[in-house]
């Protein structure tokens, strides 16, 4: 099968034993690829876009994408956080077993991969330190360190985005983690066979040899 | 004044450790046994540990503005043990409110308020750190239950838990195991934790023979973390001489000529070269056709983008 981290991660959310925000049904759709952006998706994907490559987004006193506009007091900040020597969006793949992982790291210099996530809530600290998705970043890429950003935003409801504040920190490899990634990977192959969806993730990867 | 080169390892002189657990446990004779330690009792506890060295008793912050400022201060210090942080930031807080009362209507931090300790917090460890002295907080564990799954935290109160755990760069639970005292820095889905040096867990030695403890672990901890500098420095310079060779290659067959090589290099590498030599290509007008995984002449038809892997 071949499978992204970001699939992994909502099955682990929704493998929480408390949680009662995710339905079955919205996972079937993100593993079979159906995905309806939500705006604080839309947000963080336009500001993320604005991050890479803010050149082609520039106007008068700030930078403008799709239907939200960051003024340059906003972007400021951010803009000097990344080293532009660095590559963005870079893809990787590591096989377990039979099955491959895919993942996409926001950004890439040295032997130092960061992510940058926005947010228009309050930082959560354990949120992202629990998330699988830097795990396995980790264990495909093999940085010495991963750096979250979390950008606070605000869109005021009308497209004008402030920058509320930045939480950054660093996250390192550990011993047990590629067992607790292969663990993971373990539940959701059963999971998605006992519910009939191995076949249209075993043909993802024979279209992608 | 000291100038560190654009690919060069960067060191962490001054770690900042972070130890929660149990009360009765041992945390604050941990706290004694960094190097040349002076311990911040804000909570009290001091009495109880063994293996005393200097102590600061903190009723209110002015002890320890009064004390940071007075005459040789800190200075014939090299760490400092803040016992417990949850307690620390509760009299920084009550600080706060006495400086400026509308933070703390009915002596609760408004949301402006929380802001101000998480600043104050941040800026005060950073000045320990500025001085020269490792820093060790330490806190008394607090057990969440998600549903069957018990999860043990510091217990530290509030937004004030984000940033302590932003600042630490080492993260280490404190639990009995049998009758053995263990330390582990490994996350796991039972603890959070960080772990830089990748260490296995510690089972601590009996109280008497712990008294260089935690000064052994900073100093094997300061040496991880430089590691891990001069490991990501020895990357970026790998990095760097790939740029030259990628930014040298003008047409497709030189472009192509360098992916075989690239796909050799280690999966740290692999990756970002692969997508340098991508984005170089397509800003030099040189195509990648996907279905061929091989750059083209830019008269043929092919997509300008794509991945060599």
């Amino acid at each position: 099968m071949r499978i992204s981290t970001t699939t992994l991660e909502s099955f682990r959310l929704w493998s929480q034993p408390d949680q009662d925000w995710m339905t079955e049904e919205s996972l079937i759709d993100t593993i079979r690829g159906k995905f309806v952006p939500t705006p604080a998706v839309l947000l963080g994907s336009a500001f993320g876009q604005v991050l890479e490559t803010p050149e082609p987004f520039k106007v008068d006193g700030g930078y403008r994408c799709g239907d939200y506009t960051f003024d340059d007091a906003t972007m400021a900040e951010p803009l000097a956080l990344i080293d532009r020597r660095g590559v963005f969006e870079a893809k990787a793949m590591r096989r377990y077993g039979d099955d491959d992982v895919v993942a996409k790291a926001d950004h890439l210099y040295g032997a130092h991969l960061s992510e940058f996530k926005t947010t228009t809530g309050y930082f959560d600290y354990d949120k992202y330190e629990a998330s699988c998705q830097w795990r396995f970043m980790v264990d495909i890429f093999e940085p010495v360190k991963v750096t979250y950003h979390i950008f606070r935003l605000n869109d005021h409801g009308n497209g004008v985005v402030e920058l509320r504040g930045i939480d950054s920190f660093d996250l390192y490899p550990y011993p047990a983690l590629h067992q607790d990634c292969a663990e993971l990977l373990s539940r959701f192959v059963s999971y998605v066979t006992l519910r009939g969806l191995d076949g249209l993730l075993r043909q993802r990867q024979a279209d992608a040899a | 004044m000291r100038i560190i080169k654009a690919t060069d390892s960067i060191p962490v002189d001054h770690p900042v450790f972070l130890i929660f657990g149990q009360p009765g446990i041992g945390k604050s004779t941990l706290g004694y046994s960094t190097r040349d330690a002076l311990l911040m009792d804000f909570d009290k506890g001091a009495h109880r540990a063994a293996n005393r060295r200097d102590t600061l008793v903190v009723d209110t912050w002015a002890d320890v503005t009064e004390f940071m400022n007075a005459g040789v201060g800190l200075d014939p210090y090299a760490s400092i043990s803040v016992d417990t942080v949850g307690r620390c930031l509760d009299v920084m807080t009550a600080d706060i409110i006495r400086e400026t009362p509308k933070l703390g209507p009915n002596g609760n931090l408004s949301q402006q308020g929380w802001g101000v300790l998480k600043n104050r917090f941040r800026t005060w460890t950073a000045t320990l750190r500025s001085l020269g002295k490792d820093v060790l907080l330490i806190a008394h564990d607090k057990e969440d239950k998600d549903g069957d799954t018990r999860v043990v935290r510091p217990d530290i109160v509030g937004g004030s838990y984000g940033e302590v755990m932003k600042i630490a760069d080492f993260v280490g639970y404190c639990y009995m195991s049998g009758r053995d005292r263990v330390l582990d820095f490994n996350p796991t889905d039972r603890w959070v934790g960080k772990n830089p040096a990748g260490w296995a867990p510690f089972k601590l030695p009996p109280v008497g023979k712990a008294q260089a403890f935690m000064a052994d672990l900073l100093d094997k901890g300061r040496a991880a973390l430089g590691t891990i500098s001069e490991a990501s420095a020895t990357v970026v310079q790998q990095t760097e001489a790939w740029r030259e060779r990628i930014t040298n290659s003008t047409t497709a067959a030189q472009c192509n000529a360098l992916i075989p090589e690239i796909k050799k290099l280690p999966p740290i590498l692999q990756p970002q070269i692969s997508k340098m030599l991508v984005d170089w290509a397509a800003s030099a007008g040189i195509p990648f056709d996907k279905s061929k995984k091989a750059f083209v002449a830019p008269a043929e038809d092919a997509e300008p983008v794509g991945s060599l892997l």
